[in-house]
């Protein structure tokens, strides 16, 4: 695998070397392929990922894993209840020398941000990180800094500590692209992580680099030409609709909640080697897209019912595009018709929040 | 089959619902009837509320409990209506119970009393005048011919009663036994025609082979016979849909081509690389703007074939299973 800048990458070419990274964080992050293809998605897709789960899941290993084999800058911020804004973004400070006010960048300028147990300081902090994350820029003072591109947040969240802990607002969680939950190890594979570490003498496995910043730039690049069929956009249109219409759901999905349907159902096809969408992708990746997007009715806390478990129905209840295409009044005949450039926005900033 | 299971399970629960309404009544009659009823008095079972509320505590819980499971099984499927109806089921169980028990314990602790005045005795009061308002002093007990608290005193017996009501939920039973039986016969002779969602496990007796034949066959023109290729190859792959509905796999709404395909699978009706390759193949001709061309066709031919024999396989070994039957020709 080289680390060279690729200028246009192919689908195939694209989902060819995003496996190979997977394949190497695999190295150090055991038995979670399905949690690293989700985090690769959203890199791929552009967004930002919240990974949410109990302590010593790996959470933190992922995402150092990630910005090692990518190569990309990494920068860490562990959120604490009095943590600032300046913090995060970086302040002017007055530099004695020149006798001037000089802007020293924050940990936000960084290709990788993991936010570490984001949930642990206050909303403002938390919302320092805002622009950040939907227009990839800084406004300080004034002046407005664009972030190195790519841009990637990936935050921890630690669903079950309620003391001292500010959980997200809507705003903020509907800035990430997508929620990813990792979950136990099987045993058969917990036993495996456990008798690779007594092989080796590291605490961690020692990973490769295998790309660089304008590679993944190049990556994400290959997903716009990724076409999707009209009928899949009316399919997600139903699915984010859905949820807005629910019994058990107080506030649905935004209409960014659709257009990371679609950036991650291309990130899917990428990674299947398609220059495609199909229904399989869609369906796929809405429950990590659409759960954190939603605001159940309070009564369904008292049952347990938790959003993922709505989103799951939803998914199972909404139909399907025909086999047999049928033609729209005002649509092409070919049922192929979605101009991969021009479907979707730029998913940094999909409304101009 | 859905539909099949759906209206037995509505039967027993009516029947279900019926017989809880037939024993309250008649626990309730066997221990207090209201006055003015044939039956009025305490009755045998009086002595025996607390253990009657117990009961209905126990029933009430035990099915709150499984409804609150099968809720939680299902937690969010169905329309908005079937939820919002769903969400009131549990707080229902629990003010039934309630009510119930509230219902037992005054029907238990309270005798019916008899004290009402007699035409020509107790309180005699002078409307007219306003007179005699001090009211003259009961006659007693043993002077009036007063129906007591005890059940033998009613004009009926209850043994009577209870002998009635067990005929007439004999003969319910009875009724129930016929309609089940003849929605069973009924259904019987209504073979074939999966529902839609249903997944059967697979080919039998019924003719359904001779469906998997036809839809094969239909594919097989639809390949040979459309001149585009993409058209052709979705009209295959909608042959093999076809052929999996009659064989019992029916395409659900919310079903990807994977969904159908892994359900076929799990019922034994497709095995192999076959169908998955006619799935891509559809995904690539249904969703995609590439050319298609007579590679792709002939892919979607050979796959369809490989589909085609692994029925006939089925098909065979389903007729050597229940015995000799006319051969096909797939």
């Amino acid at each position: 695998m080289t680390a060279t800048v690729t200028d246009q990458l192919t689908p195939q070419q694209a989902g060819t070397r995003a496996h190979a990274v997977l394949d190497e964080i695999e190295r150090a992050v055991v038995g979670k392929r399905a949690a690293l293809e989700l985090v690769m998605l959203g890199v791929l897709a552009g967004g930002h990922v919240l990974i949410e789960d109990l302590p010593g899941l790996g959470k933190t290993l992922l995402a150092r894993s990630f910005s090692t084999v990518l190569g990309l800058d990494f920068r860490r911020i562990q959120f604490t209840p009095d943590l600032l804004p300046s913090d995060v973004t970086g302040a002017p400070f007055y530099d004695q020398r020149t006798g001037e006010m000089v802007f020293r960048p924050g940990p936000v300028f960084a290709h990788l941000l993991l936010a570490d147990e984001i949930n642990r300081t206050p909303p403002k902090t938390q919302a320092a990180l805002l622009e950040a994350m939907a227009e990839a820029q800084v406004s300080t003072d004034g002046v407005t800094r664009p972030l190195p591109k790519p841009f990637v947040v990936i935050a921890t969240n630690n669903p079950i500590e309620y003391e001292g802990t500010y959980a997200l607002p809507e705003a903020q969680l509907d800035r990430f692209l997508l929620r990813v939950r990792m979950g136990y190890l099987p045993v058969a594979e917990e036993a495996a992580m456990l008798r690779r570490r007594l092989d080796r003498d590291t605490p961690e496995a020692v990973l490769n680099t295998l790309s660089n910043p304008g590679e993944v730039v190049a990556m994400r690049d290959a997903l716009e030409r990724v076409e999707v069929n009209d009928d899949l956009v009316d399919y997600i249109v139903a699915l984010v609709d859905a949820t807005r219409r629910h019994a058990q759901i107080q506030v649905g999905a935004s209409p960014r909640g659709g257009l990371a349907l679609v950036q991650l159902a291309r990130a899917r096809a990428v990674m299947a080697g398609r220059d495609y969408v199909i229904p399989e992708d869609v369906k796929a990746v809405a429950l990590p897209a659409l759960a954190h997007r939603v605001t159940l009715k309070p009564e369904l806390w008292v049952r347990r019912i938790s959003a993922d478990d709505v989103i799951a129905g939803l998914v199972q209840s909404v139909p399907t595009p025909q086999t047999t295409p049928v033609p729209a009044q005002g649509r092409p005949q070919d049922s192929a018709s979605a101009v991969p450039n021009a479907a979707v926005p730029n998913p940094a900033n999909p409304v101009g929040a | 089959m859905a539909r099949g299971n759906d209206n037995p399970r509505l039967g027993a629960r009516l029947a279900a619902a019926l017989g809880a309404a037939v024993v309250l009544g008649m626990a309730a009659v066997a221990m207090n009837a209201a006055r003015g009823t044939a039956l009025a008095g305490d009755g045998p079972a009086k002595g025996m509320w607390a253990l009657l509320a117990l009961g209905v505590v126990v029933v009430g819980w035990t099915l709150a409990v499984q409804v609150r499971r099968r809720q939680d099984r299902l937690a969010a499927g169905g329309t908005p209506t079937q939820s919002r109806i769903a969400s009131l089921v549990l707080p229902g169980f629990i003010l039934m119970t309630l009510a119930t028990v509230i219902g037992v314990t005054i029907l238990g602790t309270r005798s019916v009393q008899f004290s009402m005045p007699q035409p020509n005795q107790g309180v005699a009061v002078d409307r007219a005048t306003g007179a005699g308002r001090t009211p003259t002093a009961l006659p007693s007990a043993g002077s009036v011919d007063q129906p007591n608290s005890n059940s033998s005193s009613s004009p009926i017996d209850f043994q009577d009663l209870l002998i009635g009501f067990l005929v007439l939920l004999g003969v319910a039973l009875v009724v129930v036994l016929v309609v089940v039986l003849s929605r069973w016969l009924v259904a019987r002779r209504r073979v074939g025609g999966a529902a839609e969602g249903a997944v059967d496990g697979g080919l039998d007796e019924d003719g359904t082979g001779e469906a998997l034949a036809g839809a094969v066959q239909a594919g097989r023109e639809a390949l040979a016979d459309d001149p585009d290729p993409r058209t052709a190859i979705i009209a295959c792959y909608a042959a093999m849909e076809k052929s999996l509905a009659d064989g019992g796999v029916s395409r659900r709404k919310a079903d990807t081509p994977t969904d159908l395909l892994q359900r076929a699978a799990d019922a034994g009706l497709v095995q192999g690389h076959a169908a998955q390759t006619l799935t891509d193949l559809f995904g690539e001709a249904r969703y995609s703007t590439h050319p298609m061309g007579e590679h792709q066709r002939d892919q979607a031919r050979a796959a369809l074939e490989s589909i085609g024999a692994h029925l006939a396989a089925a098909t065979a070994a389903s007729a050597a299973r229940f015995g000799a039957r006319e051969e096909l020709e797939i």
